[in-house]
């Protein structure tokens, strides 16, 4: 130990500025030590909860086996299994051990099927885990809650739905996605029926999982989505045309149409994909008219449709042939690939007339590739 | 006031300058760490409720291209090419741009992967050096997604241009062709590009990590090993600290000023709008961001710059001083002549978080801190020449700058470790904290002189460019 008259003497003729970097120097020696052996501890815990979760997982995975095969005829809990009910209640006390006793569920419920799927829903309703996801959807965090709608859609808890509509305009969007989920995946299509409400934004990545939700569901009856194609949300009417591209569905044409004119220009663009998509031959007039009102994304969106759909020389061959000079190079490519397939004399004779050599490499381009 | 006084006043404020800049250096890593803290905590959190698997088979996942400039990387492009083509997603295709090379990478390309020329619409909205010996498909199926596109030798940055004129998707990758990514690497990297409603995400950048060691087969990693070289060991120090505190910091801000050449994500659109990579700066990765940042502040358009910091791309890292100094050299050229380009972002307030917040402190803590250093070595030498030094004072100065510069480094670890864990071998954990102990007295002196040499180099030797990079190859053979 250093005598504090001792340290009191090295100090004596300092600056404080020199005083104060000292005793930072030396509070940043003890700050160090101390992460140097918390490092350690930090380590050594996690290498142990490595194990932990290890043989905790296989712990609950024979407690769960045991549960399901005691009792498989019967509808009523047999002593066995109320007995297994006890034990796990018990051990289910610290966060931790639910996590992974829930995991295990998890688990274990996508290698069974039919009844077992039940039966595992309800022991994890049977163990108060339920009623406990319940209680998080009033937690203050965000991820508290999303844990919350992500578990009672993993176990299906149907009486959760009030509590769950209520997230579904929540300002996070994990939340709101995982109260997008919990409607589909436990009630299919019919859940659908949160975009009445949807206040706010669905993302891409949203899109990507309701309809990957959608995909897997046994009955694919597809409900009538016209009206979400004019809601107010933008966000709304942008997922429903991906509805219509993933399910087919021609029979919103009418609507299609009405949305080419409407003010998003995100929604106008995916529109005009869609038309070509659903080979819309209606389209293409009603686009000629509004073509010099779209951007250019929408103008070579176009331009794909009437390569796709076709062109009829009379009725939308001078609108093409206006384009081939076209400063926007796709717009030239696609008027120029028209071209050739509706008139190819007049292609082959714009190879004289063109002295410009950029659409001339394009024009022995497409002349080569078909 | 005599001579004595004003002399005794202007070594005064010289200390106070310095002292100044060595705190607020030490209260910007400060802050930065606690940001960095948040941003992982959220970044795990949102994580944790996010299922890849949907866009694997999504007919929503957009396009994506992946390109790969090579210039003589013939001992390792077929594996590399092979690993490209490994990931994991539903809607890409992989450009290898051959940039002049004068070794056989285009022959051993065209014979493993069964090439031939085709005819290909190039719309060359970026100005590049011409094509050489053409565009090639493979005839085999199976590898359907590559192309790759021989021309003349123009740089990296050239390469990358050539790529951004190729693809036909609305987001590119640009990457090192001797990096290894993993498979799931663009799924994570696109989803913030898909994720986002109230503004447009430019840009995603990913954590580097070192492969040196590490056990690779067939393009895939198997197992990661803490180096046995110091150089390298030290230098995952400093990935470490660079993308897990300060990136992460950064991106908390959205204030990333450079994604990594090595990996990074990018909307297309706004990359060519921009006009691509700049061929004139060796520092072509941090300067399209920039500009990219730039050109949306100036458009008034909402952005972001996302950051992955799950391990995605592995590299191999310089093994020896020599390609280590030219490495570091290049990138204080590349930061040099980047700041330069767009000074007029300094300071100004009509570029928001960028002119305020992440240019003066590049400008502060990256440009400057070699000069400042350089400075401070220099006035000490002279003191140690003119006066008796004040052996007390200057080791309390010494040891607080060394125990900080080593507890940053020890939370950069502690974050890998709550994070990642990726060194979790028995006795790795000690490796990392000595490593960390001797890394300022080991590397910094090195980098510090890379540092110096780079702004020599950019001040009187302006002709020089990329330098060579001489490369082992990551697979274990």
């Amino acid at each position: 130990m250093v005598p504090p008259l001792l340290i009191n003497s090295f100090f004596e003729d300092f600056p404080s500025i020199v005083i104060i970097v000292w005793v930072l120097a030396i509070v940043f020696f003890f700050v160090l030590i101390s992460l140097v052996f918390f490092l350690k501890v930090v380590r050594f815990r996690l290498r142990k909860e490595e194990l932990f979760v290890e043989t905790q997982s296989k712990k609950y995975e024979e407690n769960i086996v045991d549960y399901l095969y005691s009792n498989e005829n019967s509808h009523e809990l047999n002593s066995a299994q109320k007995e297994i009910i006890d034990k796990l209640k018990l051990s289910l006390v610290r966060s931790l051990d639910r996590k992974i006793f829930i995991n295990t569920l998890l688990k274990l419920k996508g290698e069974v099927s039919g009844n077992m799927i039940t039966v595992i829903n309800q022991l994890y309703k049977d163990l108060g885990l339920a009623t406990q996801a319940q209680s998080k959807l009033h937690s203050k965090k965000w991820h508290i809650i999303a844990i919350g709608i992500r578990d009672l859609r993993r176990f299906k808890v149907l009486e959760a739905q009030d509590e769950v509509a209520k997230c579904i305009n929540h300002s996070k969007m994990e939340v709101r996605r995982q109260a997008y989920l919990y409607f589909i995946n436990l009630f299919g299509f019919k859940g659908l029926d949160f975009l009445d409400e949807l206040k706010s934004s669905i993302s891409i990545w949203d899109q990507i999982g309701i309809l990957d939700a959608l995909q897997g569901m046994e009955t694919q009856e597809v409900p009538d989505v016209r009206k979400w194609l004019s809601s107010e949300n933008d966000y709304v009417v942008l997922f429903t045309l991906e509805l219509v591209k993933a399910y087919n569905l021609r029979e919103t044409q009418k609507e299609l149409l009405l949305l080419i004119k409407h003010e998003n220009k995100e929604i106008r663009l995916k529109t005009i994909r869609l038309l070509n998509y659903l080979y819309i031959i209606e389209a293409k007039q009603v686009l000629i008219n509004t073509y010099e009102n779209l951007t250019i994304k929408e103008k070579i969106a176009v331009f794909e449709l009437l390569e796709n759909i076709g062109v009829e020389v009379r009725e939308e061959g001078a609108f093409v042939l206006k384009h081939i000079n076209s400063k926007v190079f796709e717009i030239k490519v696609l008027a120029l690939k028209i071209l050739k397939q509706i008139d190819i004399s007049k292609f082959i004779g714009l190879k004289n007339e063109t002295n410009v050599l950029a659409n001339l490499k394009v024009i022995n381009y497409l002349e080569n590739n078909p | 006031m005599d001579a004595s006084s004003v002399m005794y006043y202007v070594l005064l404020i010289i200390h106070f300058l310095f002292l100044a800049y060595s705190f607020l250096v030490l209260l910007s890593y400060g802050i930065l760490a606690i940001f960095s803290r948040k941003e992982t905590i959220s970044y795990l959190r949102k994580n944790s409720f996010v299922n890849y698997k949907d866009i694997l088979s999504s007919e929503l996942a957009p396009g994506i291209s992946i390109i790969a400039p090579a210039y003589n990387e013939s001992l390792n492009i077929v594996e590399n090419v092979r690993s490209l083509l490994s990931a994991h997603y539903a809607n890409y295709d992989v450009i290898i741009v051959n940039d002049g090379s004068t070794d056989d990478s285009l022959d051993r390309l065209i014979k493993a992967y069964n090439l031939e020329k085709v005819e290909y619409l190039i719309n060359e909205r970026i100005k590049t050096k011409p094509i050489r010996a053409g565009v090639f498909k493979s005839k085999n199926p199976a590898f359907e997604k590559l192309i790759v596109v021989d021309k003349e030798n123009g740089g990296k940055a050239d390469a990358l241009n050539v790529g951004l004129n190729i693809s036909k998707n609305d987001y590119v990758a640009c990457i090192d062709v001797d990096c290894l990514l993993m498979e799931d690497s663009l799924q994570k990297m696109i989803k913030p590009f898909l994720e986002y409603t109230d503004r447009r995400v430019i840009a995603s950048g990913g954590v580097i990590r070192i492969a040196n060691s590490c056990i690779i087969e067939d393009g895939k990693l198997m197992d990661v090993n803490y180096p046995k070289i110091t150089l390298v060991r030290l230098q995952i120090l400093e990935y470490l600290r660079s993308f897990l505190l300060g990136r992460m910091a950064w991106s908390k801000l959205n204030g990333l000023l450079v994604i990594s050449g090595a990996f990074g994500m990018f909307d297309k659109n706004i990359a060519i709008k921009v006009g691509g990579y700049n061929t004139k700066t060796v520092g072509e990765d941090m300067e399209i961001v920039v500009r990219m940042r730039r050109y949306m502040e100036e458009q008034k358009i909402e952005y972001k710059v996302a950051y992955i910091p799950d391990p995605l791309c592995w590299t191999e890292a310089p093994e020896n001083y020599k390609t280590f100094i030219s490495q570091r050299n290049r990138w204080t050229r590349g930061t040099i002549e980047t700041l330069k380009e767009h000074r007029v972002i300094g300071f100004n307030p009509k570029y928001r978080v960028l002119g305020m917040l992440s240019f003066p402190y590049w400008f502060l803590f990256e440009r400057m801190a070699p000069i400042v250093e350089v400075l401070g070595i220099i006035y000490f030498t002279l003191l140690l020449f003119v006066r008796n030094i004040q052996w007390d004072y200057a080791l309390g100065f010494f040891l607080a700058a060394y125990f900080s510069s080593v507890i940053y480094t020890l939370l950069a670890v502690f974050s890998e470790e709550f994070t990642f864990h990726q060194y979790k071998k028995k006795g790795e954990g000690f490796q990392l904290v000595l490593s960390a102990f001797i890394e300022p007295l080991l590397l910094h002196p090195v980098v510090l002189y890379a540092a110096v040499k780079g702004n020599i180099d950019y001040y009187f030797n302006k002709n020089l460019k990329w330098g060579e990079m001489k490369r082992k190859g990551l697979t274990n053979k």
